[in-house]
């Protein structure tokens, strides 16, 4: 991976919040690499309910692309995505 | 051959092996296929995850499969201290810890992390209370074995649990010698993780499991795959799985009766020996141990020359350091319990099993103290 895009796709996709949001389920992936990550969530937002908000922490850096790939092809609204030292804090917002 | 060798080695139990048969040709499948071959083993992976489940009273989930006792340990000790270092450095493991969870801790050190090893009485035991005093405020992990395998004794794992716990530290046992032995149960002991080996219950060599508290974060150690939940990457070895699955199952029915033969036939020879051989003394606490293990301290008798004795007359069993033999060096554990290089090097490790007979042990209970006067008549030591 080209670290220089990476670190753009960051900048643009990241949107800074001093709260965290309200979410339904914490679906914790520390640990796990690219794809357990996405197959969790898939598997996770399966089993919710439409409206709810879905909390992904994931320490994978390849999240940041994934998830709004995987949002975008599935039609889930990724609300927002948080990077704190290295941990990554998404939320995904099950649409139907 | 009177095999007394059990907790080196065991032989795999035969419906252990009839269940295995079939998926070493006829379902050779995968469970990452798509296809009916791939479902095939992917229901081989979850009854064999639900078996080894039932063994210790966990979630079927909370089951990661591995390559044996020492890849669980590995796993356990750095993959738990890599996923909880931004809380703190320190980790706590027991001196007569397996060469899996010390070495493993070791490379933890050269990461950065300090480790504290916690002493054991003469007895062997790990004191709970010792435990809380090594506890400081960065301690993220503790590492106490359920049973030793070169003593056999078992460890207060429960109330060291509780110490961890109050002070926000992650608890694993390595119960491979435990599982299939005497009961085993996550919920009772409050731990977070917990190895287990296939090969010590009648299961195939190679296979192991790391029990991990869904919950719990971990670190993999072996990446690059999506098998296990991503957490242990490399093709299921789906025969030796369901092998672990099916000797799981069986140990689980035959635990009690098997606990109550095996502490009878170790009583009997414990005692027939003492009263037969002077200088006879056991290693390790005299109750709180595996049922059929005995770590015998002969002084003046030299382990080597005694195992090979032994294997002369058809009696099959193993120096007093099951794991460092062939290091020629006293065992960390008994020198741990205040043996002397020498009385270490005096010590004889007799470990039965569901074959053993009481016919077999009164063979050994008849022959071992002629061996052991010729032993020292030879090298001259009168007792």
């Amino acid at each position: 991976m080209d670290p220089i895009y990476f670190v753009v796709g960051l900048a643009k996709t990241v949107v800074s919040t001093i709260t965290p949001m309200q979410s339904d389920i914490t679906l914790d992936t520390f640990g796990l690499m690219c794809p357990i990550p996405i197959i969790k969530t898939a598997a996770q937002i399966k089993d919710m309910t439409t409206g709810e908000i879905l909390e992904v922490l994931a320490d994978d850096e390849q999240i940041v692309e994934d998830m709004p790939a995987w949002c975008k092809s599935n039609g889930h609204e990724l609300l927002d995505m948080i990077e704190e030292n290295g941990e990554f804090t998404l939320y995904v917002k099950k649409m139907y | 051959m009177i095999y007394l060798d059990h907790i080196t080695a065991s032989p795999i139990d035969p419906r252990v092996l009839e269940a295995m048969q079939p998926y070493m040709d006829e379902h050779f499948g995968s469970p990452v296929s798509l296809h009916r071959g791939g479902a095939q083993a992917r229901q081989a992976l979850d009854t064999a995850r639900g078996q080894i489940a039932g063994l210790i009273c966990c979630e079927q989930k909370e089951i990661i499969f591995t390559s044996g006792g020492t890849e669980s340990d590995n796993l356990a000790i750095k993959g738990l201290a890599q996923a909880y270092m931004k809380k703190g450095r320190h980790v706590i493991v027991s001196a007569i810890e397996s060469h899996g969870v010390l070495y493993a801790a070791r490379t933890l050190e050269r990461q950065g992390f300090t480790v504290t090893q916690i002493p054991v009485d003469t007895d062997g035991i790990v004191h709970p209370e010792m435990v809380r005093q090594a506890m400081q405020n960065d301690t993220i992990l503790v590492s106490v074995m359920l049973a030793s395998d070169e003593i056999g004794v078992i460890q207060p794992v429960r109330d060291i649990t509780e110490i961890a716990h109050e002070h926000g530290a992650v608890m694993h046992t390595d119960a491979v010698c435990a599982g299939g032995h005497v009961p085993v149960n996550v919920q009772t002991l409050g731990v977070d993780a917990l190895s287990l080996s296939a090969r010590s219950m009648h299961g195939p060599p190679g296979c192991g499991a790391l029990f991990l508290k869904q919950g719990t974060r971990i670190r993999p150690q072996i990446e690059g795959g999506i098998q296990e939940a991503g957490r242990r990457g490399g093709h299921e070895n789906i025969p030796a799985i369901v092998g672990f699955g099916r000797a799981a199952e069986l140990a689980q029915v035959q635990l009690p009766d098997q606990m109550i033969k095996l502490r009878q036939l170790d009583q009997q020879l414990l005692r027939g020996l003492a009263t037969r051989i002077p200088g006879l003394s056991l290693n390790g606490h005299p109750s709180k141990r595996l049922p059929g293990h005995l770590n015998l301290m002969i002084r003046d008798a030299d382990s080597e020359s005694m195992v090979l004795m032994l294997d002369a007359k058809g009696i099959a069993v193993s120096i007093g350091s099951a794991c460092a033999s062939h290091a020629s060096k006293p065992s960390h554990v008994l020198l741990a319990i205040g043996r002397t290089a020498r009385e270490a090097q005096s010590s004889l490790l007799i470990t039965m099993g569901a074959s053993t007979t009481e016919t077999e042990i009164k063979e050994v209970k008849d022959l071992l103290p002629d061996l052991v006067e010729q032993l020292r008549h030879v090298a001259g030591v009168a007792v």
